[in-house]
């Protein structure tokens, strides 16, 4: 967005709202060995398809909380919103997230899976 | 149609592609130019590309959106080589509708197209780092060719669409798009909050460069816009609720209270002379009174009155019978609703002026001569509170010197500031000055500024004239702070920053050549909706250069200021954009959508309504299946394809076409199983 | 009053009110619980005949989810008279939950329901007892007083009832079921309140990710995927599980740990705002393992952050079936 720089070790995969991302898509990346995984949606109230984003906070907030749970660094998965016009927000957050996964180091609890 | 065209369409045949056969994926990976090809080796990707699992062909090409590219992909797919396209290229935002139609043309069903975005995804934003932006695009294409393995031939859904406009905002733009739009034969529902259309442009006195008089030219369209009759004139009304999607909206507006029967009305005007109430007239920014019973100003449209009821003492005078004699008064009216339903919509809310009281080294609000750049617009008005002869507010003289300051608000990086250029101030300033020295040739006039922007069509002109002919001088610094001397005169501290030298001068009035502003309640607009606004708190149209007037939402365009800073014939220009984008997505009739839409697979679905309740658009019900029992049904005119019911679903049992469960899975795995 | 006069109390209660409900045909049948054939155990059973009605029993050893019979089938049953068949249900705290929260979830109508509610007074954890006997085969067990009586080949022991009560048991609030008009006989709750500071989850909250990553792995390391705990479920009705769909296969089939943190973890997802707290997951657990923290995190989660308890009211909508701006999003990242 805008052309403004941010870490190159993430890969995006395009949903069409927050909404759609379902607990495995999140769990499934962890298990393939990705170190951490970022889901981005539009802000509450501005979202796209209404209150898409609404729904998924809810289930988002719980599987943060189960992820915690069951030993899972809360740095791994990342929830954020960042609008579509706010390029600097996203490279700030995304360099956020990369500094916080380093620090974490490799994801290696579901070395035996991949 | 040329040549090449007819010849392809004779060879056309129809590519049946069930989604069982094995797929054969075609790559093109694009060089964008230098975006692309700049930062990392194309023939390195399509080397990578090559050894992906069922790509049958991986191809480089400078520009594969140009006609010759675009061929290039349509004779693989003539040819039977291929039956899934990727093309690693720029956002699918861009050019997915290209390459969608590529595959149209070609005889390939469009959704059996996926795009690796390489460019906005990692060239882009990884230009620094060459390596990373390799390796990102290699895997970027590797996603997409896992994600096309998987794609499904879908068929597009066409939805019919409403003939009619809703259009939020009744000054010049709004207007303009409504005019237009009416005589292209489209209903038009014109919402506007304030009781009269006009917007700010009634309020202003002259028009810079050609100096022609804002209402002589205003008027004429405000009488147009009440006179024609596909226009539904909405004034003194709000729009709460938009649900919905392009084609076919249903807005709900609520109709304020005027507590004055609009149809009995005669706007004659008796009530006015015996209202007791004088308070502050928003028209004139506080500058002039009105009355508790009102007209925003004598040419206003409809040129009915409303009765200000924050400030209605309901002395009940004005309902006399020999005051009012048509009996229009009704002190207990209440608030209206309709519902309207209309294909299009346009935002065309305009604009706030930027509020220097922060800026306390300015003095505004605190030293009675210092105004704002619209404050001075009503002194000049030959309709304003002063006849058009400007006074200072502490004693009503003729300020012998004026002195104006440029940016305010504006090009400022400082918290409480607006970092764009607001385009107006300095035209308007410069015509301003021109004004008040037309009326005194003595009189001496400063403009303090950054740089003078005299970018439009005659705006340098008379920009030169200013200077050479009516002796205004303009000065490069920034007023450091300003204060109050004897007599209420204000005494300017600043830089010359081309003398480079501190400087001190006494003028008789002050004015603040303020910016604009997205409207402070833009965001609630937003929100309503459903656009998005840039940073600057403006609406974001759907591309910065080729699609100007749509956003991001289907059958929503914007107008005038309400997308960004504009003059009067930006405004207007935008205003007829806006109207003709939205005639011609009408003018089809109907619409096709995209078919990525919710799917329920009845054999799992348990039917126990989660998605019922998570669905925004009320697109699902529970129904009885005589096969499987109580199921989740949707209602594909009415889904949207967010997929918030499928993320939450147990039973995995709802699943959303173009983004299903196992294309996604296939991303996640990269292809490998 | 003593356990043991408790249950004769409960167990009277049953067999008057099912009675009542079968001779005045409130009802077509009565779902209970009756003997078990093996110690430490108790079984559902369905009773369509008034002279069948002391077969009803109640002890701490009543751990199913009657519940869990009357879905998917039981809606789609008719009577004699073809009518939409009547069930009499006796419902601990727990089962009274679960009907509430299945006729939230369209699964069950209540309408065709009568809940007899009895006043549960806990049920007695299978592995404590186990850990505490050892291999010893147990022949009876019994409660005497507020003791656990067990007796057994070379083997009679007296064991405090209070600590080998199930933990869920211990922190529950709901031990009858939450009172609905015309729907309730027996003992129930009138607008039951709940009040939970879940203070027996604060020393493991206060662990490290690390350490409750080995503590978890420690708990569920010994799951054979048997999944005897969805089997007894009240709230899995699912037709087809999401550990037996394909296409895609999200996760692997073994018992590596990963495959088990999977399952266990969208298990847990699946039961967020919807797991009534009956503890049958454990009770019936062939390898011993207590989900009990899994269980209460998921009522502490509904609770603190939606303030939502599943079960008590019939118009709520649990959290993940309802959505509010203005919900908490604390752990969402933001710039710093």
């Amino acid at each position: 967005m805008s052309r403004i720089q941010y870490p190159s070790n993430i890969r995006i995969v395009r949903v069409p709202c927050s909404g759609r991302v379902n607990p495995f898509f999140i769990i499934k990346s962890l298990l393939r060995g990705w170190d951490g995984v970022v889901v981005s949606g539009c802000h509450p109230g501005d979202c796209h398809y209404v209150s898409g984003n609404l729904v998924a906070r809810r289930r988002f907030a719980i599987l943060q909380d189960l992820l915690n749970l069951f030993g899972i660094e809360p740095d791994r998965v990342t929830f954020m919103w960042s609008s579509a016009s706010e390029g600097d927000r996203f490279a700030n957050l995304i360099k956020k997230v990369t500094k916080n996964i380093k620090r974490l180091g490799p994801n290696k609890k579901f070395e035996s899976t991949w | 149609m040329t040549e090449a065209k007819k010849e392809l369409e004779k060879v056309k045949k129809e590519i049946v592609v069930t989604g069982n056969e094995k797929p054969q994926v075609g790559v093109y990976v694009c060089d964008c130019g230098i975006n692309i090809a700049g930062v990392v080796s194309v023939p390195d990707l399509v080397k990578y590309a090559e050894t992906l699992p069922d790509v049958a062909v991986a191809r480089e090409y400078k520009f594969f959106c140009s006609d010759t590219g675009q061929n290039i992909i349509k004779e693989d797919i003539q040819s039977g080589l291929i039956n899934r396209v990727v093309v690693a290229a720029c956002s699918p935002r861009m050019h997915e509708p290209t390459f969608r139609l590529v595959c149209k043309e070609a005889g390939l069903n469009q959704f059996l197209f996926e795009q690796a975005n390489i460019r906005e995804h990692s060239t882009w934003v990884h230009m620094k780092d060459p390596e990373g932006a390799f390796e990102a695009a290699k895997d970027l294409i590797k996603m997409s060719v896992a994600k096309a393995r998987e794609l499904k031939p879908l068929e597009v859904k066409t939805v019919s669409i409403e003939p009619a406009c809703l259009i939020i905002g009744g000054g010049i733009a709004g207007m303009n798009s409504a005019l237009d739009l009416a005589t292209e034969g489209y209903k038009v529902y014109l919402v506007e909050r304030t009781p009269t259309i006009g917007g700010h442009m009634a309020q202003l006195d002259k028009t810079f460069p050609t100096m022609d008089c804002s209402a002589c030219i205003l008027t004429p369209r405000m009488v147009d816009v009440a006179r024609n009759e596909n226009i539904e004139l909405l004034t003194y009304s709000e729009v709460v609720e938009v649900t919905g999607y392009v084609g076919n909206f249903e807005a709900t507006i609520m109709k304020k209270p005027h507590y004055v029967d609009q149809e009995a009305c005669t706007g004659c005007g008796v009530c006015v002379d015996y209202c007791p109430v004088v308070t502050g007239n928003e028209f004139d920014l506080g500058l002039a009174t009105r009355k508790a019973i009102y007209i925003p100003f004598p040419q206003a449209v409809p040129g009915k009155y409303t009765i200000d009821m924050d400030n209605c003492i309901k002395c009940g005078i004005c309902a006399r019978e020999d005051v009012c004699e048509p009996d229009a008064i009704r002190y207990d009216e209440e608030p209206e609703y309709m519902k309207v339903k209309v294909g299009t919509i346009i935002i065309a809310t305009g604009w706030d002026l930027y509020d220097p009281t922060g800026l306390k080294q300015y003095g505004y609000g605190r030293y009675p001569n210092v105004i704002d750049g619209l404050q001075m617009e009503r002194l000049l008005s030959s309709t304003g509170p002063l006849d058009g002869k400007p006074t200072r507010p502490s004693d009503l003289k003729a300020p012998h010197s004026i002195a104006f300051l440029q940016c305010v608000g504006s090009r400022n990086f400082r918290e409480g500031g607006n970092q764009y250029c607001s385009r107006v101030c300095c035209m308007y300033a410069t015509k301003q000055a021109r004004q008040y020295k037309e009326k005194h040739p003595d009189a001496d006039v400063y403009i303090f500024y950054m740089d003078v922007r005299a970018f439009g069509k005659g705006y340098e002109e008379f920009y030169e004239s200013a200077g050479k002919n009516y002796g205004i001088n303009y000065i490069r610094g920034r007023i450091a702070e300003v204060s109050e001397g004897e007599d209420h005169s204000i005494i300017i501290r600043a830089e010359d920053t081309l003398l480079q030298e501190p400087m001190e001068l006494k003028v008789d009035m002050f004015v603040l050549s303020c910016g604009l502003e997205s409207r402070s309640d833009a965001g609630e607009v937003a929100s309503l909706v459903r656009v998005q606004r840039s940073s600057d708190g403006f609406f974001m149209e759907a591309h910065p250069k080729l699609r100007p007037v749509d956003t991001l939402t289907e059958g929503i365009f914007i107008a005038g200021v309400a997308q960004g800073p504009k003059d009067i014939p930006d405004s207007v220009a935008q205003a007829k954009g806006a109207a003709s984008s939205a005639a011609t997505l009408m003018a089809k009739g109907e619409v096709e959508m995209e078919p990525f839409f919710a799917v329920v697979r009845p054999d799992r679905c348990i039917g126990c309504g989660m998605c019922v309740e998570n669905c925004t658009y009320g697109a699902i019900e529970l129904i009885d299946d005589r096969h499987f029992g109580k199921i989740a049904s949707i209602n594909q005119a009415l889904c949207k394809g967010c997929g918030a019911c499928s993320g939450n679903c147990r039973c995995s049992a709802i699943d959303i076409f173009g983004f299903t469960g196992e294309q996604i899975f296939s991303i996640i795995m990269g292809g490998e199983l | 009053m003593v356990i043991e006069d408790q249950n004769k109390d409960i167990e009277q209660l049953i067999r008057d009110l099912a009675r009542k409900l079968l001779k005045e045909k409130e009802v077509d049948v009565i779902l209970g619980y009756t003997k078990g054939t093996i110690p430490l155990t108790s079984l559902p059973i369905v009773i369509d005949k008034v002279e069948d009605v002391d077969k009803l029993i109640w002890n701490n050893l009543c751990y199913i989810n009657l519940a869990k019979y009357l879905v998917p089938r039981i809606p789609t049953l008719m009577n004699e008279e073809g009518q939409k068949l009547k069930v009499g249900i006796v419902s601990k705290g727990c089962i009274g939950r679960a009907l509430i929260h299945l006729s939230v979830e369209h699964q069950i109508d209540l309408e065709n329901i009568k809940i007899i509610g009895i006043p549960c007074n806990g049920i007695i954890n299978r592995k404590k007892i186990e850990d505490e006997i050892g291999e010893r085969e147990i022949f009876e067990i019994s409660v005497s007083g507020d003791n656990i009586i067990i007796k057994g080949e070379d083997l009679e022991q007296t064991l405090p009832f209070n600590e080998y009560l199930n933990d869920l048991c211990k922190t529950c609030q709901v031990k009858s079921p939450p009172s609905i008009e015309n729907i309730c006989v027996g003992e129930c709750l009138e607008n039951p309140v709940i009040e939970d500071d879940f203070s027996d989850m604060t020393e493991f909250d206060s662990k490290t990710p690390e350490e409750k990553w080995e503590y978890i792995k420690n708990l569920l390391d010994t799951c054979t995927r048997c999944y005897a705990c969805r089997e007894v479920c009240p709230m899995c009705y699912c037709n087809l599980c999401f550990v037996d769909q394909n296409q895609p296969v999200w996760f692997g089939k073994t018992t590596a740990y990963s495959d088990i943190f999977t399952f266990h973890l969208i298990r847990a997802m699946h039961m967020a705002g919807r797991c009534v707290g009956c503890g049958a997951c454990s009770s019936v657990c062939p390898m011993g393992i207590d989900l009990n923290l899994i269980n209460r995190s998921l009522e502490k989660i509904a609770k603190e952050r939606f303030n939502f308890t599943s079960g008590i009211d019939p118009e709520a909508l649990p959290p993940m079936m309802a959505f509010d701006m203005e919900d908490d999003q604390e752990f969402m990242m933001e710039e710093d």
